[in-house]
């Protein structure tokens, strides 16, 4: 059974193809992947500066279930390795693994479907790609070192190391390290530009070490585009184990000539470069 | 028949299985290493409806929302000074502001309950420290002026927890009080406090940051054993008023007659 939800090659590019065009040669491509990155990231930034901010009556708790269309804490709730490293360091069930088991049933369909379309950080790693590290060349290294399976070793650290009671997910899962960032960098701006500025608290020298480590989450781009996504980001490694079980993937036809393009072009270096087709563990069907 | 081009895709590189054991084994050391390294000798003020702290450092995942969702900014990230595993866990720095009474806002964006969401008429019961008075240094106690900054704090927030007792009370030559000497000096109620910092709030801003009359704030919140309640689960109302009725239980049974007072020789 095909599943069509890409645009179609056209020799003569229609007119909703040309203005795609415009945006850039991966909006013409998938728009829709696109567009669902977009709609998710906003969502993300709604729920952290909108819903999250607690001003705006002296009903704190009333104020903020009034708010709460989705619960603001929705992304972490979906990233499985912090409900499955937390469920195993506590040995006790934490509701937020059925959010986990939700997405991972989705993502049987789209196979890491969540790093592709879901995630905020794939997306603002995006964006600071596109707009910055793409520019900058003399950082770039190969792609065959041995960084490219650093993942899943991270994330048997992270599991080991629940396993003995000691909670080290906050410090490499993607959501987590995003939702920090965040925090110790926008938030005081947000606090200080709106309230004012002798309301943000003093900082210590744990803020400045999460600043760096989110920095350094978005300057490994200058290595390789989506370089943390590829390689070190624990809750892809999650997903890629998960996609043993995945119900689609893709395929490469008959009328392949072998031109090379895609194996070069792929954001999750997920194609093999003999024949073609998927390292099944790193496609996000993009 | 399809045209060989060189490629210049990416070769394969091999799993590694002594990686992934190293990883293995430098995930343990680290975390038994961290897990002796940091012991607090002090008891960090937690967040109202925490977990017990064994299971708090276990299901904080660290991401920071707590930190976003706090109107006064009370909860505060914890730095190294208070050891490796409680970095970037929320803690309640009562001098900068105090545990707003209409809010719950950080049990609500928990994704792993470390902080449990509780109704606002249970967290409003919940202990999170006791407010412990500094008798060699609050102005009243040491005689040095009146002040009643926290006991106004505590009433104006529904608490009432801190109640006035009249202390250095001067007699005449008759042995009577002098109605107008001595102060009101301010006495924590353990039972009605929950801890939640605005006392030790106002009394640093104002006696120690602005008057400049303290060196450091006179009330100050504690945790530890007996000074808070973390239930895993259950009603934090039931818990107050079970206290409540078996303190009730302890005090002596009021004798029938008005007398009982008297020495047996003068009933």
């Amino acid at each position: 059974m095909r599943l069509d939800l890409f645009l179609a090659y056209q020799k003569k590019p229609d007119a909703l193809r040309r203005w795609l065009k415009t945006l850039g040669p991966t909006w013409a491509s998938s728009p829709v992947r696109r567009l669902i990155q977009a709609v998710c990231f906003l969502i993300f930034l709604i729920l952290f500066f909108y819903v999250c901010w607690p001003y705006g009556s002296h009903d704190y708790a009333r104020h903020l279930a009034a708010k709460e269309r989705i619960p603001a804490e929705s992304f972490l709730a979906i990233d499985p390795p912090v409900s499955l490293s937390t469920a195993i360091a506590a040995r006790t069930w934490v509701f937020s693994l059925a959010w986990a088991g939700a997405i991972l049933a989705v993502c049987l369909v789209f196979p890491r479907g969540f790093c592709g379309y879901i995630c905020p950080l794939g997306s603002l790693i995006d964006l600071f790609d596109w707009s910055l590290s793409r520019r900058a060349q003399r950082f770039r290294i190969r792609q065959d070192g041995w960084w490219i399976h650093l993942k899943y070793y991270l994330l048997t650290a992270v599991f080991i190391s629940s396993g003995f009671g000691i909670l080290l997910s906050g410090f490499v899962v993607a959501i987590p390290v995003l939702t920090r960032g965040f925090q110790f960098v926008l938030s005081p701006i947000q606090m200080g530009w709106l309230k004012g500025w002798y309301l943000v608290p003093p900082a210590n020298a744990g803020h400045f070490f999460s600043i760096a480590l989110f920095l350094a989450v978005l300057l490994l781009g200058f290595f390789r585009p989506r370089f943390w996504c590829r390689y070190v980001c624990p809750t892809e490694a999650v997903f890629s184990i998960f996609n043993l079980f995945r119900a689609t993937e893709r395929k490469v036809e008959s009328s392949c000539i072998h031109c090379d393009k895609c194996a070069r072009i792929c954001p999750f270096d997920a194609i093999k470069p003999t024949d073609y087709t998927n390292c099944t563990a790193d496609c996000t069907l993009c | 028949m399809a045209l060989k081009l060189p490629s210049n895709a990416p070769p394969v590189v091999p799993f590694s299985r002594r990686k992934l054991i190293a990883g293995a084994i430098g995930g343990g050391v680290l975390a038994e290493g961290i897990r002796f390294s940091s012991s607090s000798s002090v008891a960090i003020v937690r967040p109202p409806g925490s977990v017990h702290e064994d299971d708090f450092l276990r299901l904080c995942i660290r991401c920071g929302e707590c930190f976003k969702v706090c109107p006064n900014n009370v909860l505060q990230p914890a730095g190294f000074d208070k050891g490796f595993n409680n970095l970037w866990t929320p803690q309640v720095i009562a001098n900068w502001s105090g545990c707003e009474p209409s809010c719950n806002n950080c049990g609500q964006v928990y994704p792993t309950a470390a902080i449990r969401p509780l109704p606002i008429e249970e967290k409003r019961v919940a202990r999170m420290g006791l407010a412990i008075v500094n008798e060699q240094t609050c102005l009243p106690h040491a005689r040095r002026e009146t002040c009643q900054m926290c006991v106004d704090e505590c009433n104006a927030a529904g608490y009432n927890a801190i109640e006035f007792r009249r202390i250095g009370v001067r007699l005449d030559e008759n042995a009577n009080t002098i109605e107008t000497s001595g102060f009101f000096a301010p006495v924590v109620l353990s039972d009605k406090c929950v801890g939640c910092g605005l006392c030790q709030t106002r009394c640093h801003m104002i006696n120690v940051k602005q008057k400049h009359l303290l060196g450091r704030t006179a009330i100050e919140i504690f945790a530890g054993e007996g000074r808070e309640n973390r239930l895993r689960s259950g009603s934090y109302v039931a818990l107050r008023q079970r206290r409540q009725s078996e303190r009730l239980k302890i005090k002596p049974p009021q004798t029938q007659s008005g007398d009982g007072y008297l020495p047996d020789f003068l009933k």
